[in-house]
């Protein structure tokens, strides 16, 4: 029998799942622990993301020749080692981003990169029309509720158009 | 809703003595974010969205000595405390761990907030739908809770607040990464926007995965219960929308408003399926919670949150009269188990609560009916 994930004293009842990215991960939990799963989770996933993502940049650079260059000198602000860093998800001080600038730069793309999307002006880069349908109801949404009904036909008719 | 007779609880519970909390003087209502009544506000229940903000100079929360958290602190409340009357600080360490249980409940401190034991506090809004939380995972952390699909409001009722926050007080900020945050991914405009969201008719006919590959790519995070057994949980999802350092508050507002008509459009559909060929089974299900709710002596959080779940779906497919979504959000938070233990003096039993939660849960559904 498959015991709780978190108290490992009764048997696991629900599975709790948090999907982040392309990552799924499932916890084991029995209904007293899931319980305390229904209040609103923190709205903090994104530093489990991010530890996440670290941990799978670090595997998949040490199977590369090149060593990772990981700064050994901590903040000197702080205190804060790299290491540190790549182990918690948190850096020290707003210093630490100075300080580590360039051993920081390949973790924001990692970081950040999985969501670059451009949505500025003259530059329109959503590639799938569903998003776009989508995107264009929220904006008829938004018209409605602001009582602009020209604009709301106008999208209206963009939305017929893509159907 | 009317709240039941204070004088019948108190013959069951005799227990019962008035117990002065000071957080629960300070919310003497129930929150605004309650008051959804659109079609999307029974489907994304609430809207929460918060700025991160640190000091300059200081290092972060996490890497504080007590001491020098407390000094942020009395520095956050010098520069915050003239700023309206009708916001009031709560420090966190010094209340007992029930009424910052309860503060969890009302969704104004993060779970993890109320566990930890250093320095820390929040500044309260009268209205429970803003709170200010000083010392989490960053110094500073504003965030807004709205019924609905509502992201831009609650951006452009934090923005204000937001700005006089960084006229008082020296925020870290780069013209590369933003505003500077603790945590790497939250860099940008360090905006966090999240849905919670009830979908019994995707979790009901198995499209979740759907949903939730369409949505993986924009790096959003989903958490829920899943799959057999579930619904003891009442079907409830939290959308979180993923790193944003490229964006600007504007793009973060379009994509999740975007997730969020998508969210709104799949459940939507479930539920007409489910309408179209009603299962005996699920009228089964929903006609049997309310006969428990209308007759428990007894009921058990879990339980009340499922029973909850299929009500707010007997609700939305017209089987159920009598109740709304309003009404049964309020008994969520009348039921919590740190709002019951404070309403019985602090201390009490779990038969005891369970007993006080049935109580409290009779009466309006008493009103209510099942037809289909
Ligand atoms: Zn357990
Ligand atoms: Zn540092």
């Amino acid at each position: 029998m498959r015991m709780c994930e978190r108290c490992n004293e009764r048997p696991a009842s629900v599975e709790f799942v948090q999907i982040i990215g392309n990552v799924r991960r499932q916890t084991y939990l029995c209904r007293d622990c899931a319980l305390e799963h229904t209040v609103e989770g923190p709205i903090e996933t994104l530093r489990a993301f991010a530890q996440q993502v670290l941990q799978q940049w670090l595997a998949a650079a040490q199977k590369q020749e090149e060593p990772l260059a990981i700064p050994e000198v901590p903040c000197r602000e702080c205190g804060t080692t790299f290491q540190k860093f790549l182990e918690s998800g948190l850096l020290g001080c707003p210093v630490c981003y100075t300080e580590f600038h360039d051993a920081l730069k390949p973790v924001l793309r990692r970081l950040h990169g999985v969501t670059r999307v451009k949505v500025g002006e003259g530059e329109k880069e959503r590639e799938q029309p569903a998003i776009n349908r989508a995107e264009l109801q929220a904006e008829l949404h938004r018209a409605l509720a602001d009582e602009n009904y020209e604009l709301a036909a106008k999208i209206r008719d963009k939305l017929k158009q893509i159907e | 809703m009317r709240a039941p007779p204070r004088k019948s609880v108190r013959s069951k519970h005799s227990r019962e003595k008035p117990y002065r909390a000071t957080v629960l003087s300070l919310l003497p209502r129930f929150p605004e974010w309650l008051a959804g009544k659109e079609l999307e506000s029974a489907i994304i229940l609430t809207t929460r969205l918060r700025f991160a903000r640190n000091l300059v100079g200081e290092r972060f929360p996490h890497r504080q000595s007590k001491a020098a958290r407390s000094k942020v602190i009395t520095k956050i409340r010098q520069s915050w405390e003239t700023f309206s009357n009708t916001v009031k600080f709560v420090a966190l360490d010094e209340i007992p761990a029930l009424e910052a249980g309860l503060l969890v409940e009302r969704r104004l401190i993060s779970p993890q907030m109320a566990q930890d034991t250093r320095p820390r506090g929040v500044f309260l809004w009268k209205e429970q739908d803003i709170s200010l939380m000083v010392c989490e995972e960053d110094h500073l952390r504003l965030a807004a809770i709205l019924p609905g699909l509502q992201p831009r409001k609650a951006y452009n009722l934090l923005k204000p607040i937001e700005e006089e926050l960084e006229r008082r007080l020296p925020v870290a900020y780069d013209s590369e990464q933003g505003y500077l945050t603790s945590c790497p991914a939250n860099l940008g405009e360090a905006i966090r926007i999240s849905f919670f969201c009830h979908l019994p008719g995707l979790a009901l006919t198995g499209e979740m995965e759907g949903l939730v590959h369409a949505v993986s790519d924009a790096g959003v995070t989903v958490r829920g219960f899943w799959g057999e057994g579930s619904e003891i949980l009442g079907n409830i999802f939290q959308f979180t929308d993923g790193p944003s350092l490229s964006l600007k508050s504007e793009e973060c507002l379009l994509r999740m408003e975007t997730l969020g008509g998508q969210i709104v459009e799949r459940e939507a559909m479930a539920r007409i399926k489910l309408q179209g060929k009603p299962s005996i089974a699920l009228q089964d299900k929903i006609a049997r919670g309310l006969a428990i709710l209308r007759a428990c002596r007894m009921l058990e959080a879990q339980e009340s949150l499922a029973l909850f779940s299929a009500m707010r779906l007997g609700v939305d497919l017209g089987w159920i009269e009598g109740i709304d979504h309003r009404t049964i959000s309020l008994l969520t938070l009348e039921t919590g188990p740190a709002f019951l233990t404070l309403s019985l003096g602090g201390k009490a039993e779990a038969s005891e609560l369970q007993t006080l939660r049935a109580h409290k849960v009779r009466k309006p559904f008493a009103k209510a009916s099942f037809h289909a």
